[in-house]
């Protein structure tokens, strides 16, 4: 949460330096504001160690890696003339209860690449590298060319045209404390994705 | 000086105007909530021992064939799980590995053959297939396996072959 302050916090200096422009770019943050993302996880809707190792005994570590079935899987559909960002807050625990945790490290992967399905998009992700929480980029990348005009201003009758980009995360849990009590550990990631303030 | 006060003015202006737009904006954040799970059995609970390796020599192979019977053979290897008494449990496994070579290029490919018996005897064992099936820990808590191996070695590349065999088991 502390991080998501200090972007906001830069973006704001950013633009001040920008005179001239930076009316225009207040109006545009409320017209893009007004338009939906969706987020929809893909399968379970859950990273489970357990998929990627059936039998999870004290002192072993599992990682799932991008390429596993494990990861967890997302698709963000919004504006494909926005970018968007996206910022994972995730606990540094699975938890059975107050008294038994096991260390969690996630990380995530992003994919722009207009792919129609989770398993083309995997192959194209972006991996973002241990300890980023966060990262912008277009709901569709760009494949070749001159950047894209400025967004159409949203006015009367008109529909921003839309796409999909995927999310997966995945990650190392462990090593599984020596004392840790058999049980059911689990923890919530909670994933953020808003128009990024370009 | 007018004229600069002037002009910070509108950055002042500009400043509150857009701190305030974000504000707006970050109410429109979406989110969704990801469940990370994991479930860690005690190592009491269930536990895999290997008593021997599976052992294959080239000096085995018939007419470039090696066959290890996993009900029949002494080299077959053998494990066996211990676990809560009388507890229905199942496995499974790759049945086909490449082993690759340690020493050069190339790599081999071995199909597994697994016996199961709910005592140590060998003999009596009961072919298991890789798709998960149904076993039964005895009363004394424990189940073995024996493991043998059909491997070709008539096109294969001089060197040293080592692989590794995993076997999943997870209570019912």
């Amino acid at each position: 949460m502390k991080r998501r302050i200090s972007i906001l916090f830069f973006l704001a200096v950013s633009s001040l330096l920008l005179t001239g422009k930076v009316m225009g770019q207040r109006v545009s943050f409320g017209l893009y504001a007004t338009e939906n993302i969706v987020l929809t996880p893909l399968g379970t809707g859950a990273l489970d160690f357990n998929t990627k190792q059936h039998i999870l005994l004290s002192g072993q570590t599992v990682t799932v890696n991008l390429a596993d079935d494990a990861t967890a899987i997302l698709t963000i559909t919004g504006r494909l003339d926005q970018e968007i960002t996206v910022t994972i807050d995730a606990p540094g625990t699975l938890d059975l209860n107050v008294s038994n945790s096991i260390p969690l490290s996630v990380k995530f992967a992003y994919s722009n690449t207009g792919a129609s399905t989770d398993v083309q998009a995997k192959l194209s992700a972006t991996e973002m590298a241990t300890g980023f929480t966060s990262a912008t980029f277009p709901i569709l990348r760009r494949a070749s060319g001159l950047p894209a005009p400025p967004p159409t201003p949203s006015h009367s009758g008109y529909v921003a045209p839309t796409g999909t980009a995927y999310i997966f995360l995945y990650g190392t849990l462990g090593a599984v404390p020596t004392n840790a009590a058999a049980g059911f550990y689990s923890g919530n990631i909670n994933v953020h994705v808003s128009y990024a303030k370009n | 000086m007018k004229g600069f006060l002037m002009s910070l003015e509108k950055y002042i202006i500009a400043t509150l105007f857009l701190l305030m737009a974000i504000t707006i904006d970050a109410q429109k954040t979406t989110s969704v909530s990801i469940k990370a799970q994991a479930t860690v059995i005690d190592k009491a609970e269930i536990e895999l021992v290997t008593i021997k390796y599976l052992d294959i020599d080239a000096g085995m192979a018939v007419n470039g064939i090696i066959n290890v019977s996993a009900k029949r053979d002494g080299q077959a290897g053998v494990m066996m799980v211990k676990g809560r008494p009388d507890a229905n449990f199942r496995i499974s496994f790759a049945p086909v590995v490449e082993i690759p070579n340690s020493a050069g290029k190339g790599s081999l490919s071995l199909k597994y053959e697994m016996f199961g018996y709910s005592s140590d005897n060998q003999g009596a064992s009961e072919p298991i297939d890789a798709a998960a099936r149904t076993l039964k820990i005895n009363s004394d808590g424990k189940y073995y396996f024996w493991l043998g191996g059909l491997i070709d070695i008539s096109k294969a590349r001089p060197g040293k072959y080592e692989g590794e065999f995993t076997l999943e088991i997870e209570y019912i």
